[in-house]
């Protein structure tokens, strides 16, 4: 049976991508195969990934390398995927990073259109957010509060069902 | 935050909070943007958030009541003592437009739920009926506004938390069953575009004919379907109504993948005709409480014709015979990965026909070896064995009702099956020495989870902890006093 995992280029086989800063990786074509967009800046010379620099891509891609042999995800089991929130211990140390470089990962696999790292990624940030208030997710995230305080006791009266059991 | 997410991204993350209301709700009050991103998500399915145990909260129903018409709130003003309130100010989002996933039942809870919350003396008969009125008001409320409903559930309006069984049964219930209720949600004005993308439907109520044909006339993209046809005559159900709206219903799907059936003796021609359009993405079906045809079936035949299936379930449903078996077995099921029976007996010829067709795909097996006389006979003899051959490629296996320790051994003996799962839940005359016969087979297999849920609490627990060290999970909640 087919795990998804079947590439038409061989393991020896090397592309090329080059970052937005010109920094250059030789990565394996297999990578390329599994990540269509990848494949599509594999010129050497003259392409390169707009917008992910060299430090990002080459986190990227050391993560990709990491899992080549993961099967394919099934579009169809979203929601379950949604409902597990556990991370894999490798996983989980590679995005011990500072929290820069964790959205810089996000936006991109997302642009990269590597789905499993960008639910890897937003699952990391979702963990954060759990079990915090409003005022320590503001402050691990660096956000201002910009309600107003009566717009905000409005809003917590609309919302307060939510608190409750 | 010194790089800024888009809410594309935003959007992303919150959806691993979407069930974790205590996390959205925090998430809600970080700022205005985090706001706008997180109220879609809160308020899709915010009847959903509470278990069982626990009902919605009150003031859910508050808040919604500031959205009901003039007309709803004329309605309900008729009612003595029901005293509504008013807003002051408008509230800040348009919540009702967000909603997503709708259960009648759940509905008339909150309804009833806030009606108990507020100070005014009311009789409990009263309750109930403002319950109702409250909860069909709310309902027109969201087929009017809400943008679109994925999923909905209709239960049978009577089922109520306190239900009382003689009040339930009498005949002053049933004249309160009319077709103008919070379970007529499909025929009420808006339904047409709200449920238009609806996903999942649950129908239970009786008296559904009406529902059916509306639900058929708007909705073409159900996936799952479940529909109870119990027969009753006290609430003058039109059965040849209800088959004719199901059958309308399931032809205009344009791709049905699950299909749950539940009912008690029908004459299904029609319906088992309309599987057939569904063949080609229909992978799971499930039926419950079906009593079959002895010679010859039509719906055990519509089955045959369903060659995408994935899954198989037959639950309480009889009589099978060689006969209303005949087409099934031999039917070709090239996908065929779960075959349950489960307090279902198929003759022991039937069952290891079938079987071996599906061998190659299926993984998972439920049957209830010995409750039936088809197989109380053939324990640990040779008529046995071809049904303990033809599961040799099986994964999971689950046994329900009484079998003894004999037939649990001469099969997990005998069995070449890589077993990683066995399922002995509801299993009621489960004893100690049926839990040895495990404990031998985990020595010597590769059984990664044993289920002993709703087994009796009388299991002595030192072989359930022997169990527990042998095999990696042994899920054991819920016991049930015997």
């Amino acid at each position: 049976m087919d795990n998804g995992t079947s590439n038409s280029a061989s393991e020896n086989e090397t592309i090329t991508l080059k970052s937005c800063d010109g920094i250059e990786f030789h990565i394996d074509a297999r990578i390329a195969n599994r990540y269509t967009l990848l494949n599509n800046w594999n010129g050497g010379e003259s392409a390169c990934i707009p917008n992910v620099n060299g430090k990002v891509l080459e986190k990227v891609l050391e993560w990709c390398e990491h899992h080549i042999n993961d099967p394919q995800l099934n579009c169809g089991d979203d929601d379950s995927r949604r409902r597990n929130t556990i991370i894999e211990e490798w996983d989980e140390n590679f995005l011990s990073c500072d929290q820069d470089m964790l959205f810089e990962i996000i936006l991109a696999a997302n642009y990269l259109e590597i789905k499993p790292l960008l639910d890897l990624g937003c699952k990391t940030v979702a963990n954060m957010m759990k079990s915090k208030s409003p005022e320590e997710i503001r402050s691990a995230f660096n956000i201002d509060n910009d309600y107003t305080p009566e717009e905000e006791e409005q809003f917590r009266k609309e919302n307060e069902w939510a608190e409750d059991y | 935050m010194a790089i800024t997410l888009p809410n594309e991204s935003l959007q992303e993350i919150f959806s691993y909070i979407q069930y974790d209301k205590k996390a959205l709700h925090n998430c809600l009050f970080v700022n205005r943007n985090w706001c706008c991103n997180i109220i879609p998500l809160l308020w899709k399915q915010p009847f959903h958030f509470w278990k069982d145990t626990n009902e919605p909260s009150p003031k859910l129903t508050e808040v919604y009541l500031n959205f009901l018409s003039n007309k709803s709130r004329n309605r309900l003003s008729v009612k003595p003592y029901l005293i509504l309130p008013k807003p002051t100010k408008p509230p800040i989002f348009h919540y009702p437009i967000y909603l997503q996933n709708l259960d009648t039942e759940k509905l008339y809870l909150a309804s009833r739920r806030w009606l108990e919350n507020i100070e005014q003396f009311l009789e409990d008969l009263d309750y109930k009926e403002y319950s109702r009125a409250l909860a069909h008001e709310l309902g027109i409320l969201f087929m009017e506004q809400c943008k679109k409903i994925i999923r909905l559930e209709i239960h049978h309006e009577l089922v109520i938390v306190d239900y009382d069984a003689e009040k339930y049964w009498s005949e002053e219930r049933y004249a309160l069953l009319n077709d103008n209720t919070y379970t007529s949600l499909p025929l009420f004005i808006g339904a047409k575009n709200c449920l238009r993308d609806l996903c999942e439907f649950e129908c239970h109520r009786q008296r559904k004919a009406g529902v059916l044909l509306k639900m058929a006339e708007y909705c073409h993209h159900i996936e799952k379907l479940e529909v109870s046809m119990y027969n009753c005559d006290e609430l003058a159900c039109d059965v040849e109504a209800e088959a004719i709206g199901l059958t309308y219903l399931m032809l205009s799907q344009q791709g049905l993948k699950k299909f749950v059936l539940s009912g008690n003796k029908y004459e299904w021609p029609d319906v088992a005709k309309s599987f057939s359009s569904q063949s080609k993405t229909l992978t799971c079906v499930d039926f419950c409480d079906l009593d079959f045809d002895l010679i010859c079936d039509p719906l055990l035949e519509s089955i045959a014709l369903l060659n995408s299936l994935e899954k198989l379930t037959f639950r309480y449903c009889s009589p099978f015979t060689k006969q209303n078996m005949t087409s099934l077995c031999e039917a070709s099921f090239p996908y065929l990965q779960t075959l349950r029976f489960f307090c279902s007996h198929p003759p022991l010829e039937s069952l290891v026909q079938l079987i071996n067709n599906v061998k190659n795909t299926m993984i998972y097996l439920a049957i209830a070896p010995e409750i039936s006389e088809n197989y109380v006979e053939h324990v640990n003899t040779l008529m046995y064995l071809p049904l303990v051959e033809a599961c040799s490629r099986i994964k999971v296996l689950e046994l329900s009702r009484y079998f003894s320790p004999e037939s649990l051994e001469y099969f997990l003996k005998n069995s070449r099956a890589p077993i990683e799962i066995l399922h002995l839940g509801r299993c009621w005359k489960l004893n100690a020495v049926h839990l040895d016969v495990v404990s031998e087979y985990a020595k010597s297999s590769n059984l990664k989870l044993l289920n002993l849920r709703f087994v009796s609490k009388k299991l002595p627990q030192k072989r359930i902890k022997h169990l527990q060290s042998l095999i990696e999970e042994v899920k054991e909640l819920m016991m049930l006093p015997k």
